[in-house]
């Protein structure tokens, strides 16, 4: 799953120290939902690329049978890479 | 693989036991291999007159280009593009995102160009399609001629809006090729192949070209009158002169471009020697049985590497000017060449022989940590950092013909440059222009 999301995100910039995390839901069929902002990273075009890459990735594959219920309450933190230089 | 830099990402994932957190938490460092995807409009034509595509599409192809190369970039099909950019504006509110949001596009470049007799007026905008908004807009006046040179500054601008640090793309390599002859000759060109100049053209062979550190200059290796000597030819005035009349092969400038180091042949054994800008012996650096050659500056300007044999096998090694003092440098692999220092002083690319093949890699200029950069493609040779550190030239077999190519310092993103039908080898970055 964070792979599938990770490979739908697509960033370039400055600035290594950047963070943000999204909560969001994960339905038994595999759509997100609820997907929101709950730390913002301080640019907005950084916050978007991964509000945008999330939800690009729904649906995602089924989360497993036994913890669909924790799958409805999902918490990610994003951060860019070093790009050198 | 020894060395090889792992991507530098990882994914991981945990079940929270807090009421409070949530259920499933997860950490995503580093973007995916995608690239970021930009569309490039062709230019809007300002003027009153036909352009026929000259510039509208020249300085977008050429744009377009350099932000492939880079490797950081996407640039989406030109033929996928819905709006005219001949009926829509340049500015904020003139035009509208969803045209490019549709696409897939997250930036946008627009830009329009007035044609004033010899020279020509562009103006040149980078727009986040999501935001919707300018993130940096400029204007250039120049030559008509001299269009990409527009083209590329912008887009070294759009590097560093995306990364902090301005592209290098504003800037030339020198290289030698066969050209489909049996001579080697000696060419510059801008990375994309435009402008491509002959800067020898002897019939016999030139070898190592170097860059002043003004970028005005190439010092190089000939053939032509017999023994190899050094020459410098000025770019700008078109002059030829012998810079050393005791022979030589291979020299470097300095970089605050007052010394040469050189490998002289004296009485049989090659060492290092540091020449003035008259071509006259400064000092002598290396004396020993051994062949010394291929000497690289610091960015510093306080220490050399070189290749040397005294160990048995070419090996590089690091020499402390100010105390004369040398260490060796590679310890994996019997043969290691080529020595090219980054601009930033923290690393050293050079050729080595890895898998029965040559490749490229770059060790800690302390010593340490080498990476190879280049495999299962053929030979791979000749390393030469860009301006900005971020980038390498080498030369590769990989397709038949040794071919100039492109890679990011870490090795990702190769890209082939030139295709002459000879042999493309030997490449120089030049600096930056100014």
């Amino acid at each position: 799953m964070l792979r599938v999301i990770r490979d739908r995100w697509t960033w370039v910039g400055p600035r290594s120290d950047l963070e943000v995390t999204v909560r969001f839901g994960i339905r038994e069929n595999g759509q997100i939902v609820g997907l929101r902002i709950i730390r913002l990273s301080g640019d907005p075009s950084y916050d978007d690329s991964v509000l945008r890459a999330v939800a690009k990735a729904s649906p995602l594959p089924p989360p497993p049978e036994n913890y669909r219920k924790e799958f409805m309450d999902v918490e990610l933190t994003f951060r860019p890479k070093d790009l050198g230089g | 693989m020894i060395g090889r830099v792992l991507a530098l990402f990882f994914l991981c994932f945990s079940l929270a036991a807090h009421p409070l957190q949530a259920q499933v938490r997860g950490l995503i460092i580093g973007p995916g291999a995608e690239r970021y995807p930009i569309a490039v409009s062709p230019l809007k034509n300002q003027g009153s007159g036909p352009d026929g595509k000259r510039f509208s599409e020249g300085i977008a192809d050429t744009i377009a280009r350099d932000l492939t190369l880079s490797g950081w970039f996407r640039v989406l099909d030109r033929s996928a593009y819905i709006e005219d950019p001949q009926r829509t504006g340049i500015t904020l509110g003139s035009f509208d995102f969803r045209d490019w949001s549709i696409l897939g596009a997250e930036a946008l470049i627009k830009g329009g160009f007035t044609p004033q007799g010899e020279d020509l007026l562009v103006e040149l905008r980078l727009f986040d399609v999501y935001q919707a908004k300018e993130v940096v807009g400029k204007r250039y006046t120049g030559k008509a001629k001299d269009f990409r040179r527009i083209a590329h500054k912008f887009a070294d601008e759009i590097i560093f809006q995306f990364t902090g640090v301005r592209g290098a793309f504003d800037s030339r390599f020198a290289y030698v090729s066969t050209g489909g002859g049996r001579f080697k000759e000696i060419y510059v060109s801008h990375l994309d192949g435009s402008d491509k100049m002959q800067v020898t053209d002897n019939r016999t062979i030139n070898l190592s070209p170097a860059w002043t550190p003004d970028g005005r200059s190439i010092l190089y290796t000939s053939y032509k009158e017999g023994n190899p000597s050094l020459y410098v030819f000025d770019l700008f005035a078109g002059k030829d002169t012998k810079f050393s009349s005791r022979g030589g092969l291979g020299g470097k400038w300095s970089p605050d471009g007052r010394l040469a180091a050189v490998s002289l042949e004296r009485e049989g054994n090659t060492d290092i020697y540091l020449l003035d800008r008259s071509g006259k012996t400064a000092r002598r650096l290396t004396d020993d049985m051994a062949i010394d050659v291929s000497p690289s500056w610091s960015p510093d300007g306080n220490r050399l590497a070189f290749v040397s044999n005294r160990s048995g096998t070419p090996q590089i090694y690091i020499l402390e000017l100010a105390s004369g003092k040398t260490r060796r440098l590679t310890y994996s692999g019997g043969y290691n060449t080529s020595p090219d220092w980054s601009p930033k002083g923290d690393r050293i690319a050079y050729t080595g022989r890895y898998g029965g093949r040559f490749n490229i890699f770059t060790i800690d200029a302390q010593g340490g940590n080498p990476m190879l950069l280049t495999s299962n493609s053929g030979d791979n040779e000749d390393a030469s950092w860009s301006p900005d550190g971020r980038f390498l030239l080498f030369t590769s077999n990989r397709r038949g013909r040794y071919q100039i190519h492109i890679m990011q310092a870490n090795g990702e993103s190769q890209q082939r440059l030139t295709a002459s039908g000879g042999d493309d080898t030997n490449p120089s970055w030049s600096p930056r222009s100014e």
